[in-house]
């Protein structure tokens, strides 16, 4: 081990914080099996699987100069030992058990951060061992002698002892047969048995030694070297309660859950890949490389079409004096009759066939390579695309990763609060981005502690409600589409809507006369309101600090949505519906003084435009008055400090409504340019943060866009300088022609049908800014019943939607005879030409990509598709 | 040095050791030419002056095209650019340098740096040559250095270039943007 060279030792210990990370879940979520289970050779199984965790964390803590991990690791060794024979796992020891992990996380976490751990180790070890009952000592199972605790061995390997080779399999837990049980029948058997599973030992002496070498309580002591009290003093560590004396366990609030090593500073985070993912990968660059082979022979091909065309040239430079002369005696111009040119003539012929021949091989060529040329594009497409799929989906982590410490969480609270509940996990491996997963464990950690403290009874109300005395906590995870649907369903007592209303009335979120029309679950969801709590008390576990309008806003964030339901005494379920993956973000992007920026579209609201005289001031600022409420005014050029263009600024201007209800403002911008699915980069160093900026991403053009953080925006906002009414500068025609109206009343009418509502929304804003009337509808089906009832000029329609989609809608108008002459837009994200046609063939008159979709593009198709509707002549006649 | 002579030296052990001379005299002579006398510039102009930097700091040169602005920033930041979809932040040497620029070139180039932990590019307005400087070419720097920038002038060659500590750039604080606001 060289501790000078400190950039290995950052990256190894970077590896291990995240090796210590999944080995401790998996040594917590094995002891919760043991604590669960009743079958004794179950019970084996999960203790070597539990056991060789700890062993080789054991030996990887030593290979980064973390001894103390190294003799906690050891001394739980022989602690969980204890548990090999039948009828001695007392509650005791599973309690001194978690809360010994719990202390090598708060360790290995502080060895990582370089700073000084406040664990007392030796107490600790002292509770361990001093918990131990004395009768089961000498047949219990102990930390396999190969591991000297301190000083530690120079030559301490990295990675766990190689396994013997007579036993190639023992490393690979995945291989390892869990049937034993018809080996094991006595407690010595167990340990000789499990004692082959575990890394570094030789499986025959091994069955000897693992009975033999039963360390006595005086070597114990040695381990946990000053203090041999016991029982041990109470020891504080943080987050962790540990008492000898009575069977405490972490407090509820112990930041458990998050307990997740923290990598060392500056360093990279580590992904783990399946091979599988590599290989797949790799094929996919196989298929690059072939392309570029192919590139290559193009290359080939256009030398050889530069040598036919440089021959032909060769030929033709022979031929043309002779040509000239000929058609100067043609002409009559030499003084020669053609009669004479003749053998002229025979000799050029041979010529001319050659250059003919010429010039069809290099037609020949032109064709070929064309043809190559595409086949290339066809594939480079292709594997880039795949590419792109596969790298992101390396990003991707089973939704177990994320679950797994909630079992712990789930039998720490359950006991705390004296219910008794089983956790189920569905669907724990659907892939979820990294960064997804990141955001959704605090909510997530809300939500099951929600359903602990309020949802699920105590046995006895349980037993009176005829339920059984155990309560199940279900956490299910689906994928649908691009969504990661979590569930968590309880079978609790269920929230009783009467409470809610009353509690919404009680708190002014809702007047009766609201709470009437309401349905049950919309009154049900009056619980994601801020300050809303249906719980009596305030208790330790949820209530208090974050509540589920924090669970709500942390989903919304990640353009997620929450919903709940519930059965009044059978439960409730909480719904979670989130991206899969995060890579990228849709966002508007707008221009403002010649540049163009992007903004998240998930806090845009809406996106009006105001005549002049809707612009109002107040408080110094200028306002708009929105249909519920006015909202500060402010010119995206002001915020950002850049130089105002006095033209723009004088003309009509879109104003972009952004942020939450409480806190919301207008921002006045040049031009929309539409909207695109941008990947969010982070700033480069040295830009820790920069004032009203989010990131940054790059367009497909290469260039480099900002984008902006709306939050910042909001507060730069109401903070910004008064700035000088523009009027008094520049005279009041130049205010007043501001923000006027566009066109002139009567521009038409649309219908926009779309299922999503930011599409709905964007497009509704800008024909409106334009002056047409605009009507909306979710899918088709809703759409045909509103143009029964109203009649537009012009439906703006999406392809892909429920119930009935664009394209058929489109047949279903042209077939109506009253709706059959009105012209039809589709408007899609498929970029397919073959939908292109299919939506040419049922009808409609014009067809938008998303993915190109632009403001100016929508509204001059729409104009030229209203005129031409409206001159009765220019009027199609339709099948 | 001494030669192998087939005729002469047959023993294996003495050509491994005449080998091994030599080997070690190569490895000698390359150490002198990193310690010693030369150390290898790029040099840029910026307006009418000449600036030097040593070639083991430079990464990439390439003409400066598009450059993103970034607002609430000090003005020596131009904004970010996109090398192969790498976003850099690129710095205004004149600007911080507060060189006066006389002659605005029509061809900005873009100079990557990079040190330990930061990796920026530099807009120059031109760059002119890479060669070796011999360190006793190298006179000490004959402006004092002003109190609110970090001194990146380590020295003066007689025909007016100004050698930088790139290095002492990348660890100016001053370049930090963090908005606490």
């Amino acid at each position: 081990m060289e501790p000078t060279d400190s950039e290995f030792m950052r990256e190894l210990m970077t590896v291990f914080c995240g090796e210590a990370e999944e080995r401790l879940a998996t040594v917590d979520q094995r002891l919760l099996a043991i604590e669960q289970t009743h079958q004794m050779d179950q019970r084996t199984d999960l203790l070597a699987d539990l056991m060789r965790e700890l062993h080789t964390l054991k030996g990887s803590a030593g290979a980064v100069n973390l001894p103390d991990v190294s003799r906690l690791a050891h001394a739980l060794e022989t602690h969980f030992g204890k548990l090999a024979s039948p009828g001695t796992a007392t509650e005791t020891i599973f309690d001194h058990g978690y809360a010994a992990l719990d202390s090598m996380r708060a360790m290995i976490d502080a060895g990582a951060g370089g700073v000084a751990c406040e664990v007392d180790v030796d107490a600790v070890m002292a509770t361990l061992s001093g918990a131990e009952p004395a009768a089961t000592r000498a047949q219990g199972w102990h930390a396999v002698d190969d591991f000297t605790p301190a000083p530690l061995p120079e030559h301490m390997p990295i990675l766990p002892a190689p396994e013997p080779p007579a036993t190639p399999t023992i490393i690979d837990h995945r291989t390892v047969s869990h049937d034993v049980s018809s080996v094991v029948d006595a407690p010595s058997a167990t340990a000789a048995h499990v004692a082959q599973f575990m890394p570094g030992h030789d499986p025959l002496p091994g069955a000897a030694s693992a009975t033999t070498t039963t360390i006595r309580p005086a070597e114990e002591v040695t381990l946990g070297s000053a203090s041999a009290v016991a029982p041990a003093p109470a020891v504080v560590v943080p987050g962790v309660q540990l008492d000898a004396s009575s069977p405490a366990h972490p407090t509820p609030a112990a930041p458990t859950i998050h307990a997740r090593a923290r990598r060392p500073e500056g360093a990279d985070e580590v992904v783990r890949l399946s091979t599988a993912k590599l290989d797949s990968l790799m094929a996919r660059v196989g298929e690059l490389v072939v392309t570029r082979i192919g590139t290559g022979r193009r290359t080939d091909e256009i030398r050889a079409l530069a040598e036919t065309v440089a021959a032909w040239e060769e030929t033709w430079r022979r031929i043309r004096p002779q040509y000239l002369k000929i058609v100067a005696a043609a002409g009559g111009e030499s003084g020669t009759s053609l009669m004479d040119l003749i053998p002229e003539i025979q000799r050029l012929a041979p010529a001319v066939d050659e250059a003919d021949v010429r010039s069809h091989e290099m037609s020949r060529q032109v064709t070929e390579l064309r043809a190559g040329i595409e086949a290339d594009e066809r594939r480079l497409a292709q594997v880039t695309t795949d590419i792109e799929d596969e790298v992101r989906r390396t990003r991707m982590l089973p939704v177990s990763s994320t679950f797994d410490p909630l079992h712990r969480l789930v039998r720490d609270l359950a006991r705390d609060l004296g219910k008794e509940v089983l956790l189920e996990v569905e669907g724990g491996d659907t892939e979820v981005d990294r960064s997804v997963l990141e955001h959704i464990r605090s909510p997530l950690t809300h939500l099951v502690r929600n359903a602990l403290d309020h949802g699920v009874e105590t046995p006895d109300v349980r037993e009176a409600a005829g339920k059984a005395r155990r309560a199940t906590l279900r956490l299910a995870a689906t994928q649908r589409g691009g969504s990661l649907i979590l569930a968590i369903a309880d079978d609790g007592g269920g929230i009783d809507v009467e409470h809610v209303r009353e509690t919404a009335v009680g708190l002014g979120l809702v007047t009766n006369d609201q709470l009437r029309v309401m349905s049950e679950r919309d009154v049900l969801r009056l619980i994601f309101r801020p300050s809303f709590s249906t719980s009596g008390s305030l208790t330790d576990v949820s209530g208090r600090g974050v509540g589920l309008d924090v669970v709500r806003e942390t989903v919304e964030r990640l353009n997620g949505m929450v919903d709940v339901s519930s059965e009044l005494g059978a439960g409730t379920t909480f719904t979670l519906s989130l991206p899969l993956s995060v890579a990228t973000t849709q966002a508007l992007l707008i221009e403002i003084a010649g540049a163009v920026y992007a903004l998240p579209i998930g806090a845009v609201s809406r996106i009006v435009s105001a005549d002049r005289d809707e612009i109002g001031r107040a408080q110094g600022r200028e306002m708009i008055v929105l249909e519920d409420g006015p909202v500060v005014l402010v010119r995206l050029e002001d915020v950002l400090q850049l130089p105002s263009d006095e033209e723009s600024a004088a003309s009509r201007r879109p104003i972009i409504i952004i942020g939450s209800d409480e806190r919301r403002i207008g921002v006045a911008v040049d031009g929309l340019i539409g909207t695109q699915d941008v990947v969010v980069k982070p700033l480069p160093k040295p830009f820790e943060r920069v004032r009203n900026v989010a990131g940054a991403t790059v367009l497909a053009s290469g260039e480099v866009v900002v984008v902006l953080n709306t939050s910042d925006l909001v507060r730069s906002a109401v903070r910004t300088a008064v700035r000088v009414e523009p009027a008094l500068e520049r005279g009041g025609e130049t205010s007043a022609s501001r923000m006027r109206t566009p066109h002139s009343s009567g521009a038409g009418s649309v219908m926009v049908v779309d299922d999503s509502i930011v599409t709905r929304m964007l497009e509704k804003s800008i024909l409106e800014a334009a002056g047409y009337t605009v009507h909306v509808a979710a899918d088709g089906v809703e759409a045909l019943r509103a143009l029964h009832a109203t009649p537009v000029d012009l439906v703006v329609s999406d392809i892909n939607m429920p119930n009935m989609d664009g394209l058929a809608l489109t047949q279903q108008i042209r077939a109506d005879v009253a709706l059959r002459d009105v012209p039809i837009v589709l408007v899609t994200s498929l970029d397919a030409p073959d939908d292109q046609m299919r939506g040419m063939e049922a009808g409609a008159d014009a067809y938008i990509v998303k993915s190109s979709f632009s403001q100016e593009g929508l509204l001059e198709t729409v104009a030229r598709l209203i005129t031409t509707q409206r001159i009765p002549h220019a009027r199609r006649t339709r099948r | 040095m001494t030669t192998i002579d087939e005729t002469r030296i047959t023993d294996p052990e003495e050509i491994e050791r005449i080998l091994e001379e030599r080997a070690v005299a190569l490895a000698q002579s390359t150490d002198d030419e990193a310690h010693g006398e030369h150390i290898t510039f790029v040099i840029v102009r910026l307006g009418s002056e000449r600036y030097a930097m040593p070639i083991d700091c430079v990464r990439e040169i390439k003409p400066l095209d598009r450059v993103t602005a970034l607002s609430a920033t000090p003005p020596f930041w131009l904004g970010l650019a996109n090398l192969r979809g790498n976003l850099h932040p690129v710095l205004d040497l004149r600007r911080y340098l507060g060189v006066q620029s006389i002659v605005e070139s029509d061809e900005p180039q873009l100079v990557l740096v990079s040190g330990d932990t930061l990796t920026i590019g530099l807009r120059v307005d031109q760059v002119v040559e890479v060669r070796a400087i011999a360190t006793s070419e190298i006179g000490p720097s004959l402006v004092e250095r002003t109190a609110e920038r970090a001194d990146i002038h380590t020295g003066l060659t007689r025909d007016l270039i100004c050698v930088l500590d790139i290095e002492e750039l990348l660890a100016d604080r001053a370049l930090i943007v963090q908005d606490v606001s």
